[in-house]
């Protein structure tokens, strides 16, 4: 269902949003007048402030680096953002559904450390380096090479996840609204254009921020009146015990002592060290799209913050996005009252009805598929007889499927808004990320060094608007080959290891040199992506990767970026011992050690970086202990 | 943000209230028909109005607060965001 990825994609359900999209009969959902007004209000609200800023966006630091005037908290705001997009909160909410709580690890530990460890120790090296990008640190760090291999993969990523978010949205509209696919690609890449770029990374920013409150406007609804509902956790908990006769919905850490005793088939190792070491620190400290926000912040110690403050929020999402998907196990009903369960999208699609004759395409492929389903006999039965009332929804609907349930008119229509805010501040942090990595560490260092600032400012609007175009050929490229969308998201774990071994040798090691940084992220992506070849044409050989038979699809991810990571580290690490080091004088600024940090004027403890990263690994413990 | 701009603080106190008076309005009109949204649970709770109320207050709260103002210079000024204007750096490095 999905990749073992903190990406802003989820990357989860996108694989089976075609699916969706092929078998989808009736919306979800149908808007009223009111409903319309509302989403028509917030494109209103992006195209203004896309305007307003056009006039304040017009130097090269204006424009890529958002003036580099935020503060805390609005960096701290969109930096957990750029990661709640509309697909992440369908993803894991139907994740919820299906796994229970230990959904969660993706917000808690493949989350929290690493933002606190980019806030403490990394944001000081890119902050004072005074670098707009991480491709750019790494060219202050390992020379011109490296920067130009980790852009080019950068930015081919930005542009086709940029794709992938168009077309994802346009399902999903049609899933939930019945909405015309071109439609809807058309409008939201308009709209992206149009507000990133006439105001560049501010304007991002501030749609990533007005995104946030949307979402939790929008959504937060729905648990408090699940909960009202179920009466209350312990009531939640009562009704599931009494329906799926499993407490392991409710255990994050107890049942993943071996693949085969937990549902999602993880071990806690991969837990702990893939997810929340190499993929997590991965994500959250070397990939530009986030960090990009933290870089626009006014000053070290917001920088510092940013991700502090962010963390607290990263660590609340699970309310309003786990909580409505264990809701859903037990509120869900029928049209005829009976409790609704939902099922794999590989049941949806085998289970396909042809509408002209008003029966299954295949009953015996249906009937298969739907044995390894939840689904009671009866309700087999009835969708085996093509019954009209007998409709069949997969995991991902789990959260519209919930919104409908509880949002009228009005509120129905601010929760729809809130998705499609999601899915449009995810592409233009897409297109934004993709414009500056392409301006200023492709264009200007590889086709014309001697611009000035104008030019570059006029090349980054340039390249947002063909970006957009191109996103939008890659939507249409997904909708008509969507084996491609597997090999787009696989972009994202095959190249985040490598990048983290060789930047976290580069800030914390002065040995590094040139030659390994290099050669550590050629031959870590190169090896990533021939483990994920050899897993796609040989499925056994998944079981090497992960090292057990009981592995599961989703194990693979994190075992391929820690044996990236490995390998990565280890050529680093003997290339540097044979070639020469850079002289310490030329280090300062760009590795622990070797930078003399620039002092800040005292606050009082209250204000303090460390005081309240602090209060954030408490929580977070605390959290991961009560919920054990 | 900060400088001589709109904060985006205001953006949201606007959009929000706009939000939580149609949303309010809406569900005041549902309250007093008792013309309920089909399907729709827990109606009997009127949460478009308690929501709708909550979510215009927070928006008039911050719309006031954040709202541009004409500073001594004539530029538009930002009450909360008027502190340091921001350190400028070259974006020559790397």
């Amino acid at each position: 269902m999905f990749v073992w990825s903190p990406a802003s994609v989820t990357a989860g359900s996108l694989g089976s949003l075609p699916v969706l999209l092929a078998f989808a009969t009736e919306p979800l959902a149908h808007l009223r007048a009111l409903d319309i007004a509302v989403i028509v209000i917030y494109f209103a609200m992006v195209l203004w402030i896309g305007f307003y800023l056009k006039g304040v966006s017009n130097t090269g630091e204006d424009f890529f680096l958002a003036g580099r005037e935020m503060t805390a908290w609005i960096a701290g705001l969109s930096f957990v953002s750029a990661n709640l997009g509309s697909l992440e909160l369908m993803g894991w909410a139907g994740a919820a559904y299906q796994y229970g709580i230990l959904a969660t690890h993706w917000y808690w530990v493949g989350a929290i450390p690493a933002m606190l460890f980019l806030g403490l120790m990394m944001m000081p090296f890119y902050y004072v380096s005074k670098t707009h990008s991480v491709p750019g640190y790494l060219k202050l760090r390992f020379g011109e090479h490296a920067r130009v291999l980790a852009a080019l993969s950068f930015a081919t990523e930005m542009i086709l996840m940029s794709g992938v978010n168009m077309f994802a949205m346009a399902v999903v509209m049609k899933v939930v609204l019945g909405w015309n696919i071109t439609f809807s690609i058309f409008v939201s890449s308009i709209a992206v254009a149009l507000y990133v770029g006439l105001g560049g990374l501010r304007s991002a920013i501030f749609n990533e921020v007005l995104q946030f409150v949307l979402i939790w406007g929008g959504a937060l609804l729905v648990p408090i009146l699940g909960l009202v509902q179920s009466g209350g956790w312990t009531g939640l908990e009562t009704k599931i015990l009494a329906n799926l006769h499993s407490t392991s919905y409710f255990h994050l850490w107890r049942d993943t002592g071996h693949f085969a005793s937990n549902p999602m088939g993880v071990h806690w190792t991969g837990i702990l060290f893939g997810l929340g070491f190499v993929i997590s620190f991965g994500y959250w400290t070397t990939d530009f799209l986030v960090v990009q926000r933290v870089l626009a912040a006014h000053n070290l110690r917001a920088a510092r913050m940013a991700p502090i403050i962010g963390s607290f929020f990263k660590m609340a999402v699970p309310f309003i996005v786990i909580l409505p998907g264990l809701l859903g196990l037990v509120l869900l009903q029928n049209p005829d009252g009976t409790r609704r369960v939902l099922v794999g999208e590989e049941v949806v699609s085998a289970c396909a009805v042809n509408t002209a004759q008003e029966k299954l395409d295949n009953p015996a492929a249906c009937s298969a598929a739907m044995s390894t389903s939840r689904l009671s006999p009866a309700y087999r039965q009835r969708v085996l007889e093509a019954q009209p009332a007998a409709d069949l929804h997969s995991y991902n609907e789990a959260l519209p499927l919930m919104m409908v349930r509880y949002l009228g008119p009005g509120l129905l229509g601010l929760g729809i808004t809130a998705l499609i805010a999601g899915f449009m501040s995810g592409m233009a942090g897409n297109v934004s990320a993709f414009s500056t990595v392409w301006t200023y560490d492709l264009y200007r260092p590889l086709i014309y060094k001697r611009g000035s600032d104008s030019h570059y400012v006029l090349v980054g609007r340039l390249s947002i608007m063909s970006g957009v175009a191109v996103s939008i050929g890659a939507a249409y490229l997904v909708m008509h080959a969507l084996g491609i969308m597997d090999y787009v998201q696989a972009l994202f774990s095959i190249f985040i290891a490598p990048l983290l071994g060789v930047i976290l040798f580069g800030m914390f090691w002065k040995r590094a040199t040139a030659l390994a940084g290099f050669l550590g992220l050629l031959i870590g992506i190169v090896f990533s992506a021939s483990l994920f070849v050899w897993v796609k044409l040989h499925p056994a050989a998944l079981a090497l990767v992960a090292i057990s038979p009981d592995a599961k699809p989703m194990a693979e991810n994190v075992y391929r970026a820690l044996w990236a990571f490995l390998l990565t580290s280890i050529v680093v690490v003997v290339v540097s011992l044979l070639t020469r080091p850079k002289p310490a004088a030329e280090l300062d600024g760009l590795v622990y050690g070797a930078t003399v940090l620039p002092q800040e004027e005292p606050v009082p403890f209250y204000k303090q970086e460390w005081m309240w990263a602090g209060v954030a690994v408490a929580l977070f413990v605390a959290l991961n202990l009560m919920f054990w | 943000m900060h400088g001589s701009r709109i904060s985006i603080w205001f953006f949201i106190g606007v959009l929000l209230a706009v939000y939580g008076v149609m949303i309010a309005a809406s569900g005041v009109s549902e309250w007093v028909t008792g013309n309920y949204a089909r399907g729709v649970q827990l109606v009997r709770l009127h949460m478009p109005v308690w929501w709708g109320a909550l979510l215009g207050l927070l928006g008039l709260l911050y719309g006031v607060k954040f709202r541009p103002r004409k500073s001594r210079g004539g530029n538009t000024q930002n009450d909360a965001a008027t502190t340091a204007r921001p350190m400028r750096r070259s974006l020559d490095n790397g």
